[in-house]
C-alpha cells in the first residue's frame, strides 16, 4: 500500500497534475462560496473542460472541486448567513452567529482547520478502506450490483423530513434513464421518435438544470439583499480555549463524517447535521448552540469535509456514488473511458493512488488559502448577485453545449431547470433524481442479468450470501422511512 | 390550492407511470427466459404508483411533513422573465450565433429583468461573453454556433 501510495504522490507532484490541484481547489473554493452553485454543479460545469485532459488530471481536478467546496461553502456561511449547498445549515447556525458577535475570523480559521484535519484523516482511510472494500467487491455479481444500486437510491429516501418525496425523486430518475434505447438489446424505447432522444438524456444537462440553473432561478425569485460581514487577517487566530474546546469535536465530526459519507446516497449534508447533534449532546454547554457554538461549528465543518472524501470509497471501490458530487466524478471516470468498480484498483492503481495523493495535496493547498486569503475571498462576495446569476446561468449553457455539441442539450438544460425549480418549491429532494439517473444503466443491466442467471427466478437474490444480506438492507431501508412518515401521526396523537 | 400543490407530485408520477406503461407497450415484458425492454420500465411503473399512492395517504392522514416553499408576488414574474429568456435564447442561438445569443440575453437579464444600470451591466456581459470566446471557443477549441450570414 505504502509504496502504491508513494507512485501516487509522484504521480501528484508532476507540474501539470499539481497545477490542476490547484485550479481544482480553487474554483472548488469559488462555486462553493456561490450560493446557487456548489461543488457538484461546479464538477458538471467543468466537466466539458476536462475532455482534452489526461483521465488522471481530470479527476484529479475535479476531486478538488469536490472537497474545495466544502470549504468555500463555509464563507458564504459564516460572512453572509447563507450556506451555499444543504451541508453548510449547521454552519451558518453558529458560524453567522460567531461573526455577528465580532469572530468571523475564528471561525472561518477553525472551519478551515477542521476541514483540513478531518480531510486528510478521511483521505487515509480511504487509502486503507477502499483496497479491502474492493476485494469485497470482486465477490459482487449481478445480483449484488442490482441490490447496491437499489440501496444508493433508497438510501437517499431513508433519511430526511421527506422520505416518500425523495423515494418518488429517484424513481423520477430512473424513468429518464430508461430515454433512448434498451441497454441489452438495443431496442429504441420512449424516445417518441426524436432523434436528440435516441442516445438517451445525458447526466450533464440533468445535473447542471436542476443544480445550477434551478439553483439560480431560486436566487433570482427572491427580492432580500444579504450585507456582508468584512473580516481581517488579524481577526484570524484561535485561543488556546478555543482549542481545548474544539479538539474532540473535530476528531468526532470526522468519525461521523467518513461513516455517513461511505454509505450510498447520504452525504455531507447529513453527516454534518448527525455530528452536530452529537456534538451537543457531549457539550457542556448545550445552549451555546445556535448562538456561536465553536465547537458546533467545528464538529459541522469536519464532518461535511469528511463526508465529501468518504464518499469516495463506495464509487472507487463498488462504483457507487456516495454522494451526488461523486456521481459527477463517476460520470467524468465513465466519460474518460474508464469504468468505475471493483476492477478499477486493479486496472486503474496508478489513477485511484494518484487521486488519493492529490487529495492530501489538495486539502494542504486548501488549508493554506483559507487561513490567510479568507478575507480576499470574501471579497468576491461583495460581487452582487445580480451580476454573478446571468453569468452563472451562461457559462452553464454554455458547459452543457459543448459537452454534446448540440443544442438540444441546452433545451435540456432550461427543461431540467424548471423541473429542479418546481422541485425545489414543492419540497422534493433533488439529489435523490441525479443520483438515480446515473445509477440506473447499471441497476437495469444487472437485474435483467440476474434473472437471466436464474432463467428467470427471483430466488437468486436469496440464494447468494451478500446478495441476502443486502436484501434485507434493501427492505429495511425501503420499509423504515414510509414506517417513520406514517408513525408521526401516532406520535402527534 | 395547497392541497393540490402538495399532490402534485404524486398526481404527476401517477400520470408518468401511465405514460411509461403506454408508451412501452409495443415492447416484450418476457424474451423466453430472459426479462424484455419492458420489464423494469413497467417494474419502475408499479413503483411510481404505489409510492405516489403512500404520498397521497400521507396527506390525508396529515404525516406528510413537506413544506411548500411559494414565491413572492414578484419572484414568479421574474423566474417567468428568466425562463422567457433562456427559450428565447435557445430558439436564437443557431440565427445569431451562440457568443452574440448570449450577450443579448445577458443585457436582456441584467437591464430589464433585474434592473441593474447600464455600465456595469456592459461590464459584465463583455467580461463573460469574452471569457467563454476565449477559454470554450480558443483554448478548447469546441465549435460554437456562430451568426447563420457568417
Amino acid at each position: 500500500m505504502f509504496e502504491a501510495l508513494s507512485q501516487g504522490f509522484v504521480l501528484a507532484f508532476e507540474p501539470q497534475n499539481l497545477l490542476f490541484i490547484f485550479f481544482g481547489v480553487l474554483v472548488g473554493q469559488i462555486v462553493g462560496a456561490l450560493p446557487g452553485v456548489g461543488p457538484a454543479a461546479g464538477m458538471a460545469l467543468l466537466l466539458p473542460l476536462t475532455f482534452g485532459l489526461e483521465p488522471v488530471t481530470a479527476i484529479m481536478m475535479l476531486a478538488g472541486i469536490m472537497y474545495g467546496g466544502q470549504y468555500g461553502g463555509t464563507l458564504t456561511s459564516v460572512l453572509i448567513n447563507v450556506p451555499g449547498e444543504a451541508s453548510g445549515v449547521m454552519t451558518a447556525m453558529d458560524g453567522h452567529a460567531m461573526a455577528r458577535n465580532g469572530r468571523a475570523g475564528a471561525a472561518l480559521a477553525i472551519a478551515a482547520v477542521g476541514s483540513f484535519s478531518a480531510g486528510v484523516g478521511a483521505v487515509l482511510a480511504v487509502a486503507v478502506l477502499t483496497p479491502a472494500l474492493a476485494s469485497v467487491g470482486l465477490r459482487f455479481n449481478a445480483p449484488e450490483y442490482f441490490l447496491l444500486c437499489a440501496l444508493g437510491v433508497i438510501a437517499v429516501g431513508s433519511l430526511g423530513e421527506v422520505p416518500i418525496r425523495s423515494l418518488l425523486a429517484g424513481v423520477l430518475g430512473l424513468t429518464i434513464a430508461l430515454i433512448g434505447v434498451d441497454p441489452l438489446t438495443g431496442t429504441p424505447r420512449l424516445n417518441f421518435g426524436l432523434p436528440s432522444l435516441y442516445q438517451g438524456i445525458d447526466f450533464i444537462p440533468v445535473a447542471i438544470g436542476v443544480f445550477g440553473i434551478a439553483e439560480v432561478l431560486s436566487s433570482l425569485e427572491r427580492s432580500e439583499k444579504v450585507e456582508p460581514i468584512r473580516t481581517r487577517l488579524k481577526d484570524m487566530w484561535l485561543t488556546a480555549e478555543d482549542w481545548t474546546t474544539c479538539r474532540f469535536s473535530i476528531l468526532r465530526g470526522g468519525f461521523i463524517g467518513l461513516f455517513v459519507g461511505i454509505m450510498p446516497g447520504a452525504g455531507a449534508s447529513v453527516a454534518s447535521l448527525l455530528s452536530y447533534l452529537t456534538e451537543r449532546k457531549f457539550s457542556k454547554h448545550p445552549e451555546r448552540f445556535g448562538n456561536g457554538a465553536i465547537d458546533g461549528l467545528a464538529a459541522a465543518e469536519s464532518a461535511n469535509n469528511s463526508a465529501a472524501h468518504g464518499a469516495l470509497i463506495p464509487m472507487l471501490s463498488l462504483g457507487i456514488p456516495g454522494s451526488a458530487s461523486s456521481a459527477v466524478l463517476m460520470a467524468a471516470l465513465i466519460l474518460h473511458g474508464i469504468k468505475p468498480g471493483p476492477m478499477l484498483m486493479t486496472q486503474e492503481s496508478a489513477l485511484v493512488w494518484g487521486l488519493i495523493a492529490s487529495m492530501v495535496i489538495g486539502n494542504l493547498i486548501l488549508l493554506i488559502m483559507n487561513l490567510p486569503m479568507a478575507p480576499l475571498f470574501a471579497a468576491l462576495l461583495r460581487i452582487p448577485y445580480t451580476y454573478l446569476a446571468p453569468g452563472i446561468l451562461v457559462i452553464s449553457l454554455v458547459g452543457a453545449y459543448a459537452a454534446t455539441l448540440s443544442v438540444a442539450t441546452v433545451w435540456m438544460c432550461i427543461a431540467f431547470g424548471i423541473l429542479g425549480w418546481l422541485m425545489m418549491k414543492l419540497d422534493i429532494p433533488r439529489a435523490p433524481l441525479v443520483l438515480a439517473l446515473v445509477l440506473a444503466p447499471l441497476m437495469e443491466t444487472s437485474l435483467r442479468q440476474s434473472l437471466l442467471l436464474s432463467l428467470g427466478s427471483p430466488m437468486i437474490f436469496v440464494e447468494r450470501p451478500i446478495s441476502a444480506v443486502l436484501l434485507v438492507t434493501v427492505i429495511f431501508a425501503l420499509i423504515a422511512p414510509i414506517w417513520r412518515t406514517f408513525g408521526r401521526r401516532r406520535l402527534a396523537r | 390550492m395547497m392541497r393540490f400543490l402538495l399532490a402534485a407530485p404524486a398526481l404527476f408520477m401517477i400520470c408518468l407511470a401511465l405514460g411509461v406503461v403506454l408508451g412501452t407497450s409495443g415492447l416484450k415484458l418476457w424474451d423466453g427466459f430472459t426479462p424484455g425492454p419492458r420489464f423494469f420500465p413497467a417494474w419502475l411503473a408499479g413503483a411510481a404508483i404505489v409510492l405516489s399512492g403512500l404520498l397521497l395517504l400521507t396527506q390525508r392522514l396529515g404525516t406528510d411533513g413537506a413544506r411548500l416553499d411559494l414565491p413572492e408576488p414578484g419572484g414568479t414574474g421574474r423566474v417567468l422573465a428568466v425562463l422567457a429568456g433562456l427559450i428565447a435564447l435557445a430558439l436564437i442561438v443557431p440565427l445569431a450565433g451562440m457568443v452574440p445569443a448570449l450577450a443579448l440575453f445577458m443585457l436582456y437579464l441584467l437591464l430589464w429583468v433585474l434592473r441593474a444600470p447600464v455600465l456595469p451591466s456592459i461590464g459584465t456581459t463583455v467580461l463573460v461573453t469574452a471569457a467563454i470566446e476565449l477559454i470554450f471557443s480558443r483554448w478548447l477549441g469546441v465549435p460554437l454556433p456562430a451568426p447563420f450570414f457568417l
